[in-house]
């Protein structure tokens, strides 16, 4: 069944074609939501809340562009709105002259753990590069976040978030910067 | 070009964006660009960086999880909404706004006359489609209407003027029997929207009844034994509604509840009643498909019940043979 007739029935009221709909889309949401927040708790919050604002508003939605593009609009505005339930449990700084918990600058962190198994070497990296997305601004996290880690194409996130093609780049090159800068011991 | 552009190609490229040209325009800058190549190197290590990145898996059970709460977070949408709400959504797709306008004016109306029957009219028993209205014989007062949130709209009119909004909530007393498709339909509304938990098992447990017949044509009273199979936060209603669920001929839709169920469902005794459903004799070649046979495999080796792991195992190898 098409997006169309399941947008058409649940409009009337058909709760199985909401579902239908929700089950076609939802498992982007969800992975939108979580590489942006880092967090299952939080990521299950801002699917319900997308799929509630699209429960709500579905009897206003007039099929002028497609129900994906809408939802991942809703999407991807949800996650910037949302504030985390519980802050992350670290919150060092990445500036240059800061130790962070694990002893010492993060080139340090890195050339001394060559001496321990590459699963704490990956975890260790993980949590600096985890913390340099951290720092980005809303939308240059969200955009960065939908082409490095969920692999979108510019336009596809484009599309999705509403920005036109040049301003997602700009905040893409901004993004890759900044990360970089934060990154720059470990490269 | 000027070493800029170069170097947002170098970034393009990185997010693997380079049409064929503009690939081998950058190739050919690199080749003499020290600056650029050296760069290059950098945001690949980068690249390779980031690609260690924390990220939070999205399994199968994160997915259900966030699922169920959908469900119960829409049931409590759809209670809070009043009726009219529904009706006005209705009516604000179908039609244009100059007739949406005329409409309006009508339905206000109307809204209005039922308002001024309801609060000031004698009430009477009612027949409501083949169900009895029963009328308690000490309640021959007026029957009470309870106006419930009540909202003034925008800013104050002039002089004494007023508009406001309000839910008008009257109490109905209804006897009726469960075959009767008016009553269905307030019993499915009642197990999906009912917020009680004892109220939704006895709604669900009148439905079960042995008495009760009921038909493929069902659909509302099905779909919302589905929604409770799959979601109610009450496990007593989850195991009535799969037993009232087997009045039903076994097809696709049901199919897909009691395979959920064996997957999803933290109650041994309702997968096993789900397994014990799905090897009825109804179950039939056509309904054989490879999510069914994926969650059987899945399940026959990693259920914690021995007993659901056995029950399975039997059902896959029937089905096989089949």
């Amino acid at each position: 069944m098409q997006d169309l007739d399941l947008i058409q029935r649940a409009k009337s009221g058909d709760m199985g074609a909401f579902e239908q709909l929700v089950f076609r889309y939802d498992k982007q949401v969800l992975t939108i939501a979580a590489r942006y927040v880092q967090s299952s708790e939080d990521a299950k919050d801002i699917y319900q809340e997308v799929f509630l604002r699209v429960f709500r508003s579905l009897p206003r939605f007039q099929l002028r562009s497609q129900f994906s593009t809408w939802l991942f609009r809703i999407t991807t505005n949800v996650c910037l709105t949302h504030r985390a339930k519980r802050k992350r449990h670290t919150h060092t700084s990445l500036s240059q002259d800061s130790d962070d918990e694990h002893g010492g600058s993060r080139a340090e962190a890195i050339s001394d753990s060559s001496a321990t198994d590459e699963r704490a070497e990956n975890s260790d990296t993980a949590f600096h590069v985890t913390q340099a997305v951290g720092t980005l601004s809303p939308k240059q996290k969200m955009v960065f976040t939908m082409k490095y880690y969920d692999g979108y194409k510019i336009r596809e996130i484009a599309q999705m978030t509403g920005l036109n093609e040049g301003t997602v780049k700009r905040y893409l090159f901004a993004a890759t910067r900044k990360v970089r800068t934060s990154l720059k011991d470990l490269l | 070009m000027k070493h800029n552009d170069y170097k947002e190609l170098l970034h393009l490229s990185l997010y693997d964006e380079l049409n064929e040209e503009d690939r081998s325009v950058l190739d050919g800058h690199l080749e003499g660009c020290a600056e650029c190549r050296d760069e290059f190197e950098e945001l690949k290590k980068l690249s390779i960086l980031l690609s260690h990145g924390e990220r939070i898996e999205i399994t199968d059970q994160l997915l259900d999880e966030a699922r169920r709460e959908l469900r119960v977070a829409l049931r409590l949408e759809n209670s809070k909404r009043p009726f009219w709400a529904g009706l006005m959504e209705q009516f604000d797709a179908l039609t244009s706004p100059a007739g949406r306008f005329a409409l309006s004016g009508v339905a206000m109306i109307l809204v209005g006359l039922t308002a001024g029957y309801w609060l000031f009219a004698p009430s009477e028993p009612t027949g409501l489609s083949g169900i009895t209205r029963a009328v308690e014989p000490s309640s021959s007062q007026p029957t009470e209407t309870k106006i419930t949130n009540f909202k003034f709209m925008g800013q104050p009119l002039q002089g004494s003027d007023v508009e406001f909004t309000f839910d008008m909530v009257t109490p109905v007393h209804m006897k009726g029997n469960v075959n009767d498709v008016a009553v269905q339909r307030v019993l499915a509304q009642a197990l999906m929207n009912d917020h009680n938990p004892g109220a939704r098992l006895r709604t669900v447990s009148a439905i079960a009844n042995d008495d009760v017949a009921l038909k493929s044509s069902d659909t509302e009273i099905k779909a919302a034994l589905v929604q409770a199979v799959k979601g109610d936060a009450n496990v007593g209603v989850r195991k009535q509604a799969l037993k009232a669920l087997q009045r039903f001929p076994l097809d696709n839709e049901i199919k897909d509840a009691l395979l959920y169920v064996l997957k999803n469902e933290e109650n041994p005794g309702i997968r096993i009643e789900a397994i014990a459903y799905l090897q009825s004799p109804e179950f039939s070649r056509q309904l054989v498909d490879q999510d069914l046979l994926n969650i059987l495999k899945e399940k026959m080796q990693s259920d914690n019940n021995n007993y659901v792991r056995t029950r399975v195992k039997h059902f896959y190898e029937e089905v096989q043979q089949q």
